[in-house]
């Protein structure tokens, strides 16, 4: 087996639930992915879909009362088999993230440059004073400005660029193996989104590492992934790379939200919007979830729960229809 | 700098409002002094001559300032039952009542705090729903009852502490630790019970933020967390309760004084009401009433200077 | 289902025992609350003295059945003094705004700031003891509370769509504050005369040990700890009964305070 092949990153049907008051909430109903070294994964689907859920879990950051069976394979071990204590030794060194809000994110209370050190702090032996240099030359290398004095700031004192950057400088001050970015671009403006994908795509390169990027938008997910996996109501509706998946979308929901992206062409014109609303994680369906927004739907879906079936080399959808044109 | 000299202008509102009533209530409702010292029966003349002394007859403005005039001055009036200046009695209290404030509140911070972040971290679990329950008792206790106890307990049948009196710092700081910690703590515990619930409430409210996450992200165990990132956060709102813990420790040794004997500013109030010594209750009323103004403002400022988002301006 | 409604539970429980105490002392105490014994002096709690007797040989259980009716009396129109009072004012500062609401919430805010105890007792001192007296400063003290929750409602209110609706139809700003708006902003009120009540009970006991409360000859709990303190190596029961059901009353108003805002923040 190729050792440069094989997975960093290999997720075998999990299946994620909340035990609350009025009964067990299943939010991720058995989905199974895969990020080798050096990819940039794409999770795109609109919020309720499980994609944060799924990020958590990786990080065994759910909640109490959360419950969670399949496999997590990270590396060979696999993460929801570990003691809360040996997850804990992955994090920040092995796997670490970037939230949507850098606001919320950081502490307000303590200087950026801290937040950054702290990590080295915890997984390095370095001193003060070369963990300093260290947190310097990373602030350098993500494109801030003049780092000593950024250092001493607090994050409310930064644009939101800038403090997105401090997050991800975070991420990345340990080099971790993979990197796992919840919405890292959605609260920025777009001249800044920009930058912030360069970043990250340039992170890619540098170092080898693995990302997952999680969007609702399709427009920023193709730009920086070279793999997609399209996420509905817990479920994984379709699996390609990202020129394959612009090219020949084969799930009805995939060719929504490509058809849902503004462009330059239709300006002036009402921007489309996939009828319906994403059901809620208490629906339960017995078919497919997303027949009743679906404009190909018949009979059988309703009915049946279709599986994932291959219509190209490493293109999968979940549809009955798959295979044929839309 | 402007929401300072606002502040600052705002207390300044408060302590003559705070003047004002007082005056009201001690100068003007009780009707004329001069009766209620010579009594009933005394002689029309002697009541005349007294009136005149104490400036009775004066129109009310001039009273007013005069009044004011002494205050600034430290001159509190005359105690009508000890014949000496009101100021001379409240100094020479002092020491104790202060003691009796700085003990409690440092029973109230160091215990009140650390449980009521351990509550907070066991949240929904029986270690923080007990927590809770005691701390609910806690504040359904009369604090003069929980006294009585502890003497009971701790003075008469375990004979750790001597039952009653006041044993001055001069003379022996031991004696008077021991006849100061219980009243101390009898003050301190429905505030205990307060401040464990704020903080409770505070540490949980932060925890559902995202920086939590981060935090946790970066490979922090949970108490790692709470202590490094979640305290400082969330102290900020506990601060705004310290003046509410001012004005129950004060007004606690005002009961509690009286429950251990202790010869404090407090006990010293009680006398004065129930002699209806009225220069004596006004005199302790301002001097309590400015202790709270101060107080607050100070908390007030030490808020904004602490939080940074405050003190260096938000951006966006 | 019942863990969210546990803390009303405990309330309504505690709160009904001690309510059917107090009403069955109306009618009926074990022994007469004024007759003295020489013989039975300091007896500890029996069989015939569920809770001893205390230094004249009164049985203790009767005089607190007894002292059950001042702290509900006492409690319930302090209360609602304060509420009524509270309420008005917190309404007018609230709804009208302005300098007027800056004055009052000035003068609340100070109110605040002292030490409730205090206020109580510069009442006391000028007007004298005694039961009245200590209702009304014991009202006095509960205002404030009641204003600032009041005006923070009105102030939310004032704002929303029904209220503007009502002012375009030209109904007065009288009804609208209180036939529109007052039910709207009801529930922190009933959680905050939950708690006043309690703060009342508390306030009562306080005054009355320290002798500027309630007089004899009517029974008050405070009063009882202030005389049993004296003889609490004798007769420790008496000196600890008191306390108990002062702790169990102002705990059923908590709990009753905080059930009543947990089922509201449920909604």
């Amino acid at each position: 087996m190729n050792c440069e092949n094989e997975p960093l990153l290999e997720i075998k049907d999990l299946k994620i639930g909340f035990k609350t008051p009025e009964g067990p909430l299943h939010a991720v109903k058995g989905i199974s992915l895969e990020v080798k070294k050096r990819e940039i994964v794409g999770i795109v689907g609109e919020s309720g879909c499980g994609k944060t859920v799924t990020a958590l879990s990786i990080m065994r950051l759910l909640p109490d009362n959360s419950f969670a069976t399949g496999s997590i394979n990270f590396s060979g071990i696999d993460l929801l088999s570990l003691t809360e204590d040996e997850a804990r030794g992955t994090r920040g060194r092995d796997i670490s993230m970037i939230f949507q809000d850098s606001l919320s994110s950081l502490n307000p209370l303590m200087k950026v440059g801290r937040q950054i050190d702290e990590n080295l702090m915890m997984h390095t032996s370095l001193d003060k004073a070369e963990r300093f240099s260290r947190v310097l030359e990373i602030m350098k290398g993500i494109g801030l400005p003049d780092p000593e004095r950024t250092y001493g700031k607090y994050p409310h004192e930064l644009s939101g660029g800038m403090r997105q950057r401090i997050a991800i400088a975070i991420a990345i001050v340990c080099n971790p193996d993979l990197i796992i970015a919840d919405e890292p671009t959605t609260a920025l403006d777009v001249t800044v989104q920009a930058q912030i994908l360069e970043l990250l795509r340039k992170i890619n390169r540098e170092s080898n590492r693995s990302i997952i990027f999680i969007s609702h938008n399709l427009g920023v997910i193709r730009e920086i992934c070279s793999k997609v996996y399209v996420m509905y109501a817990g479920h994984i509706v379709e699996r390609a790379s990202a020129e394959a998946l612009f090219t020949n979308p084969g799930h009805p929901y995939t060719l929504g939200l490509i058809k849902a992206l503004p462009k330059l062409e239709s300006k002036g014109k009402e921007l489309f919007d996939i009828r319906g609303r994403v059901p809620s994680i208490a629906d339960l369906t017995q078919g497919c979830p997303f027949e009743p927004r679906c404009d190909y739907s018949f009979e059988r879906c309703r009915k049946e729960f279709p599986d994932l079936k291959k219509i190209d080399s490493d293109h999968e959808v979940r549809c009955f229809l798959a295979g044929g044109k839309l | 700098m402007f929401v300072y000299l606002k502040k600052l202008f705002a207390m300044i509102l408060t302590v003559l409002l705070v003047l004002l009533i007082t005056f009201v209530t001690f100068e003007i409702i009780p009707g004329n002094p001069a009766l209620s010292r010579l009594g009933v029966d005394a002689q029309e003349s002697q009541y005349e001559a007294l009136s005149a002394e104490l400036g009775l007859d004066d129109p009310l403005g001039i009273r007013l300032s005069r009044w004011l005039k002494g205050l600034f001055t430290g001159d509190l009036g005359i105690s009508m039952r000890y014949s000496v200046p009101v100021s001379e009695l409240i100094l020479d209290r002092l020491p104790v009542t202060i003691s009796l404030a700085v003990m409690a509140l440092a029973l109230i911070i160091l215990i009140g705090i650390p449980l009521g972040i351990v509550s907070a971290k066991y949240g929904e679990r029986l270690p923080g729903v007990m927590i809770t329950v005691i701390s609910q008792i806690g504040m359904a206790i009369p604090s003069f009852w929980s006294g009585i106890i502890l003497i009971y307990i701790f003075g008469i049948l375990l004979r750790w502490v001597s039952p009653g009196g006041y044993v001055p710092w001069s003379e022996d700081a031991y004696g008077a630790f021991k006849s100061l910690i219980l009243p101390a703590i009898a003050i301190a515990l429905p505030s205990i019970a307060s401040v464990i619930r704020y903080t409770r409430n505070s540490v949980m409210d932060q925890m559902k933020n995202d920086y939590v996450r981060l935090a946790m992200s970066k490979g922090m165990n949970l108490n790692s967390v709470l202590l490094r990132h979640v305290l400082k956060n969330a102290l900020i709102p506990i601060i705004t309760v310290l003046g509410m813990i001012t004005a129950n420790i004060l007004g606690g040794s005002i009961v509690i004084e009286q429950v251990f004997t202790l010869p404090g500013v407090g006990r010293l109030l009680i006398n004065a009401i129930t002699t209806r010594d009225l220069p004596l209750v006004q005199g302790m009323v301002l001097y309590i009433a400015f202790i709270v103004v101060i107080i607050n403002f100070f908390v007030d400022i030490i808020y904004t200077v602490i939080d940074p988002r405050i003190r260096l301006g938000q951006r966006d | 289902m019942n863990k969210r409604r546990i803390n009303l539970w405990i309330g309504t429980v505690l709160i009904s025992i001690l309510m059917l105490m107090m009403v069955v002392s109306l009618f009926y105490t074990p022994f007469p609350v004024t007759e003295i014994n020489r013989l039975e002096r300091f007896e500890p709690p029996s069989a015939r003295h569920l809770l001893g007797t205390d230094n004249f040989g009164r049985d203790v259980l009767s005089r607190i059945m007894k002292g059950s009716q001042t702290a509900f009396f006492v409690g319930l129109v302090a209360v609602s003094i304060g509420s009524v009072f509270g309420v008005l004012i917190g309404a007018i500062s609230g709804y009208f705004g302005g300098i007027v609401d800056e004055i009052i919430m000035r003068i609340v805010d100070a109110m605040m700031a002292f030490p409730s105890i205090l206020l109580a007792l510069m009442f006391v001192s000028v007007f004298g003891v005694g039961l009245r007296n200590t209702i009304i400063a014991i009202g006095i003290m509960s205002i404030p509370s009641f204003a600032r929750i009041t005006r923070s409602g009105f102030v939310q209110h004032k704002e929303l769509d029904y209220v503007k609706n009502a002012k375009i139809k030209g109904i007065s700003n009288l009804r609208i504050m209180f036939r529109h708006i007052l039910p709207n902003v009801l529930s922190p009120i009933v959680v905050a005369a939950s708690m006043g009540f309690a703060n009342a009970v508390l306030a009562e006991a306080a005054l009355s040990y320290l002798g500027l409360g309630i007089q004899p000859p009517n029974p008050s709990w405070g009063r009882m700890l202030s005389e049993s303190q004296v003889f609490i190596t004798v007769s420790p029961w008496y000196a600890i009964a008191p306390g108990i059901f002062i702790t169990l009353l102002v705990l059923g108003f908590n709990f009753l305070g905080d059930g009543i805002r947990d089922i509201r923040e449920n909604r």
